[in-house]
């Protein structure tokens, strides 16, 4: 045990044979019984063979000095680099909080002007309160065909955001299944229910973004009421 | 994709668009044996299922005599289409063409979602199927249509219920900048359809079903019925219909003509069988309790219309179409102003089973139909547009072109689903 905790005295030593004829004799049989002991023994062999060698420690020598000229792998420019990024980080941000000042101000003073993000998040909002036409001037309205009258929502409903939105209708047909689709203001299906033979259908308005959506119910594929419903 | 335009040449024939030159001496239409030989039997020896009805099967001297018929402007265009082919017969007043196409899957359902996407208003399919449409059904014959203004199409079957006013000219490069900028086939053209070019051409010389002595004028000019209905019913109240009817009244009245309305509960059937024989134009505003896809014929409602009885043939305030068919009329336009009144019944290969059709056999000209849901305020609306361009001295199908080109040219009602249901069918 005592050995090997000295192998590496020990090989150091055998290297520089400076080893005494008992120790040489133990460490021999002990190299010869061990083959990662060898394996070691070799490999020091071959690291002062390179360490020796005049011709590599000269190049290793004249790289190092390249490199200490050109500044390359020095480490010493990173904490100013950094100290420049935070108040970089800092201006601009002390930027944007004084002109957000005067902007919100000048919002509030004029309504139309200016491109804040409080505008943004308005237009965007506006935007989806943009009604289509030609579906507008079909909310409400009547057919003459098939006798089915719908209850529940009204034509034009106002819900905020969460609220279930309650369809109740009855047909004088009793097996006509009804499918409610809803779309948003660009025109574009948000929900659609599967034919549904029942008489009341509750809709989840919890995913819906703030906006104006139309629903269209519909049997036999044939559009029977159109109408609309803003989600606050 | 094959596309095989086949002209059936026969002497003289340059093309439909192009009289002939035997034509424009002789000054008659033209009808040859090789048209038939070419064309229609070859596909009959191979079990091809077609009416019989249709022009592909007609004697020269019928086709003769449809083309007789025909103005220099018009043209019959005959949709005749089987699992696996469509062929459109052209027959103008100096000549004829077939064009003939494989028809697979992908056909019927594009087909199919153009009559979805129509009736349930999908603006955002909507344009791109018209356009879809058109490269199916116009752009094979386009090249034949340059100088007519008038389409009589006989849709068959198959096609029956689609608005051929509503496809659009798929001009490459055009926006799709809204419904309203569209080139729709109604602003080229005047459109009209018909169950059977052979019967359009009878129609002519003939007054009524039975060619009875009914040569007598109408007694009136306008008789219309609007039971506007109450809850009571069990049917939606249509209010807009009375003043779609009194609005119209008045008008009649300004030219000087005859007219009588019958509204709320009034308008029985009743009297409608009293004064429909002797009317010029009948008109129905009211609910089509019709339902030909579950197999149901129903009709439509008067006020003394019982929800009870709806089952019964003989259903009391319904007017069916067995009773239809055995009136005897001598009106030049019957208007069926209500929800999808010119839709029908497939029946066998000869075609549909509907309302113009047993007013057609009943004697009546012309049938002002709807294809699918009309709205009771856009429908008054529409209706009162087109008699106001009708009584100016136009066409039905040119003041019908121009009602509906009126509610294109706004963006509100520029929607097809708005305009697109009403059609004329008849002469």
């Amino acid at each position: 045990m005592k050995e090997t905790e000295n192998l590496s005295e020990w090989i150091e030593r055998f290297q520089l044979n400076e080893l005494d004829q008992n120790e040489q004799i133990r460490f021999l049989s002990l190299l010869e019984r061990n083959p990662l002991l060898r394996r070691e023994v070799e490999l020091d062999k071959e690291l002062n063979t390179i360490l020796s060698d005049e011709n590599l420690l000269q190049l290793s020598e004249k790289f190092f000095l390249i490199r200490d000229r050109t500044g390359h792998g020095r480490n010493k420019w990173i904490p100013v680099l950094i100290a420049a990024s935070i108040i970089f980080l800092l201006t601009i941000g002390i930027l944007i909080l004084v002109t957000e000042k005067g902007l919100v101000k000048k919002f509030n003073d004029q309504p139309v002007a200016g491109k804040s993000s409080e505008k943004n998040k308005g237009d965007y909002l506006s935007a989806n309160f943009i009604p289509i036409p030609e579906f507008e001037i079909l909310i409400g309205s009547t057919t003459r065909g098939p006798s089915f009258n719908l209850k529940m929502p009204q034509s034009r409903t106002i819900i905020s955001r969460g609220t279930d939105l309650v369809f109740e209708w009855t047909s004088a047909e009793i097996q006509n299944q009804v499918k409610i689709e809803l779309f948003n203001n660009k025109g574009k299906k948000v929900f659609e229910s599967l034919p549904y033979p029942g008489n009341r259908f509750t809709l989840s308005t919890t995913f819906f973004n703030p906006g104006i959506y139309y629903w269209k119910i519909i049997i036999d594929e044939e559009l029977i009421s159109l109408g609309c419903m803003k989600v606050l | 994709m094959t596309r095989k335009l086949i002209h059936v040449v026969f002497s003289g024939f340059i093309s439909l668009s192009c009289i002939s030159e035997t034509g424009a001496q002789t000054g008659k239409p033209i009808a040859n044996r090789q048209f038939l030989d070419n064309l229609a039997y070859p596909y009959m020896n191979n079990s091809f299922d077609i009416s019989s009805e249709s022009l592909l099967v007609q004697n020269p001297e019928d086709i003769c005599l449809i083309q007789a018929k025909l103005q220099k402007n018009e043209i019959i265009l005959e949709y005749v289409i089987t699992d696996t082919l469509m062929i459109i017969v052209c027959v103008s007043r100096y000549g004829k063409c077939c064009y003939r196409k494989q028809v697979d899957a992908h056909f019927w359902k594009t087909l199919k979602e153009y009559r979805k996407e129509l009736k349930v208003a999908d603006i955002e399919n909507l344009i791109s199927a018209c356009k879809k449409m058109y490269n199916m059904f116009i752009s094979p014959v386009k090249n034949i249509l340059d100088r007519k203004t008038r389409l009589i199409i006989i849709p068959g079957r198959d096609l029956s219920g689609i608005p051929f006013e509503s496809f659009i000219v798929d001009e490459s490069g055009q926006a799709n900048n809204g419904f309203s900028c569209q080139h729709y086939l109604i602003l080229d053209f005047e459109i009209t359809y018909h169950y059977s070019a052979k019967y359009w051409a009878w129609s002519f010389s003939v007054t009524s079903a039975y060619r009875t002595n009914i040569q007598e004028e109408p007694e009136l000019d306008f008789a219309g019925f609007s039971p506007v209905f109450y809850s009571s019913h069990k049917v939606n109240p249509l209010p807009s219909s009375r003043d779609e009817l009194k609005t119209i009244v008045s008008m009649f009245g300004r030219k000087g003509l005859s007219a009588r309305i019958a509204v709320g509960e009034q308008s029985k059937k009743t009297l409608f069988l009293e004064l429909a024989c002797n009317s010029r134009v009948i008109h129905l505003a009211t609910h089509n309790s019709s339902n030909f896809s579950k197999g149901e014929l129903g009709g439509v409602l008067f006020w003394d219309y019982d929800p009870s009885s709806r089952q019964n043939v003989f259903s009391k305030g319904i007017l069916t179409l067995n009773e239809i068919c055995n009136l005897r009329l001598k009106a030049d336009l019957v208007v069926l102003n209500a929800c999808a009144s010119g839709f029908g019944k497939k029946v066998g290969r000869s075609g549909l089973c509907s309302l113009p059709l047993g007013f057609l056999y009943a004697g009546a000209k012309n049938i002002l139909a709807t294809l699918w849901n009309v709205t009771d305020g856009h429908a008054g609306k529409f209706m009162v547009s087109f008699y106001r361009k009708w009584l100016s001295g136009k066409t039905y199908s040119k003041a019908l072109r121009e009602a509906k080109l009126d509610m294109i040219s706004h963006r509100e009602t520029a929607l097809p689903t708005l305009w697109a249901p009403y059609v004329l069918i008849g002469q």
